[in-house]
């Protein structure tokens, strides 16, 4: 039962009762939501017998009675340490958390999570979702479960097998004629006039606190010990702050020690507003009218949480880097032919930036790092085109066989 | 001068003195929020501007739609009937 204390004015430190607000009334910055940390006993025992999903921090949700949460066992997902890409990179230590392997098959099944069960919560009798696909899924996907009504806010130029999936949870879907940010205004202007509970809108302050659960699970999979460095994808960049406040929160709770992990955020080149004012020294964004990059799940032109992307990566010594959409491509290929795991773009770009971090030298090669790979590949089957030039073909028979087996 | 329609969102509603609709005469969105200003009082256009003049970080303005930051930001001009749009940051993501 996780006692919310406070929202938090991110900008103003305005502190508001933990209502539906999700702006600062003075200066319109957003909110967080803050616990009675002191009242908060946690050891690392606490969590031997606890659910393996992201419910087992409950006292760290902003969900009263956890029992009336809506529970697809999202999280507590598998962080793999990945033996032969540490040595082609030539690093002591990596692991991906792999978040495809959620639910619906992206880290979205967290915030989704949370945010469906705050709306019950608080009565509202719809929820919904502003989406370039996977938070559309993991929305509906709850909803379906919590028998809600859901309707979905998706921009054109979805991946096929994204709208496959989002439509057999049986939502209305809302397809704007415009990119993410268009989506993204509507989305916020239904909230406003309808009242549905839009997860990453109205829900906002509650919605990214599922997200922080995956650095509690990095940190409790390590045996409580925070990798050196952390790269995370950055659309919006919400979950790079989640991340930070997830660490921080274990740091407060004296479940690790005081951090020193650096959090990196990783943009595509094709929709990078982030990573280049982190650049060129800048804290404020400024907006891409037209995002274009395979890694769509992260084409966010107005990132509602980039200037918070840039904060964590100034303070905790990270960075914010872009890598090409040949990049992620060849990170695809490499995560799967390496490790076994097939991500899609927007959870490979962690992989290619991990490349040039080590290539630049801000990664060196004694310390250890968790790479985030936040969506499933068959996601965005697009991404990696088969190349049937590149098989062998055969006739059906036991002399076309044999005569393979010759010349390979 | 152009008459337009303002509509206001969210913690902007506040801010706009709980009306959610006015309508201004202003020929670009400088002297549309300078109106408003002056309709509003001091905390409104604390809310709306910076000490320098420019829009704040967490305040998104739309004429017809569009972003003013697509546009011409503050000189962004207005016509007879344009529709402009007054809301918090909307954090999407």
């Amino acid at each position: 039962m996780g006692l919310v204390q406070a929202l938090r004015c991110r900008r103003c430190n305005n502190r508001l009762q933990p209502t539906k607000e999700i702006s600062c009334p003075k200066c319109f910055a957003p909110l967080d939501a803050y616990y009675d940390y002191d009242s908060i006993a946690l050891s690392h025992d606490s969590f031997d017998f606890r659910p393996r999903t992201l419910w087992r921090y409950a006292e760290l949700l902003p969900i009263e009675d956890v029992s009336n949460a809506v529970d697809l066992n999202a999280g507590f997902t598998p962080l793999h340490r990945c033996r032969n890409l540490e040595k082609f990179l030539g690093l002591k230590e990596l692991h991906i958390k792999n978040d495809g392997v959620n639910p619906t098959n992206s880290f979205k099944d967290r915030p989704a999570s949370v945010a469906v069960s705050k709306a019950i919560e608080f009565h509202l009798n719809a929820v919904g979702a502003v989406s370039t696909g996977n938070l559309a899924a993991a929305v509906g996907a709850h909803a379906a479960k919590a028998g809600l009504p859901c309707y979905i806010f998706i921009p054109e130029g979805i991946e096929s097998g994204k709208i496959a999936q989002i439509e057999s949870f049986g939502p209305r879907i809302l397809s704007v004629r415009g990119n993410y940010d268009d989506a993204n205004r509507l989305a916020y202007l239904a909230s406003e006039l309808y009242g549905w509970a839009i997860a990453n809108v109205t829900m906002r302050p509650y919605y990214v606190e599922g997200s922080k659960t995956i650095a509690f699970e990095v940190c409790e999979q390590l045996a409580w010990d925070p990798p050196d460095h952390i790269i995370v994808a950055v659309g919006s960049g919400a979950l790079m702050r989640a991340t930070w406040k997830g660490l921080n929160e274990f740091e407060q709770l004296d479940l690790v020690k005081d951090g020193s992990t650096s959090i990196h955020g990783a943009q595509a080149a094709g929709c990078a507003p982030v990573a280049d004012a982190f650049e060129k020294g800048k804290e404020t964004i400024q907006p891409i009218a037209n995002p274009n990059t395979l890694a769509k799940s992260i084409a966010i032109g107005d990132p509602g949480d980039g200037t918070y992307a840039i904060q964590v990566a100034r303070a905790t010594g990270g960075t914010i880097g872009k890598v090409s959409d040949p990049e992620i491509r060849d990170a695809i290929r490499l995560l799967a032919a390496k490790e076994g795991i097939f991500a899609e773009p927007a959870g490979a770009v962690t992989i290619a930036l991990l490349k040039d971090l080590i290539n630049n030298g801000q990664i060196h090669p004694d310390e250890s790092v968790v790479c985030f790979v936040t969506g499933n590949g068959l996601k965005s089957v697009e991404a990696v085109q088969s190349d049937a030039t590149q098989w062998y073909s055969l006739e059906p028979s036991l002399q076309a066989l044999k005569k393979f087996n010759a010349i390979a | 001068m152009s008459k337009v329609n303002v509509k206001f969102f969210g913690a902007a509603i506040e801010a706009a003195k709980r009306k959610p609709e006015t309508e201004v005469q202003a020929r670009n969105v400088r002297e549309l929020l300078n109106t408003l200003s002056e309709q509003f009082g001091e905390s409104f256009k604390q809310r709306m501007l910076d000490a320098t003049g420019k829009p704040q970080p967490f305040v998104n303005i739309f004429v017809n739609d569009k972003d003013i930051r697509h546009l011409e930001l503050l000189e962004t001009e207005l016509k007879d009937g344009d529709e402009v749009l007054i809301l918090p940051a909307v954090a999407g993501g």
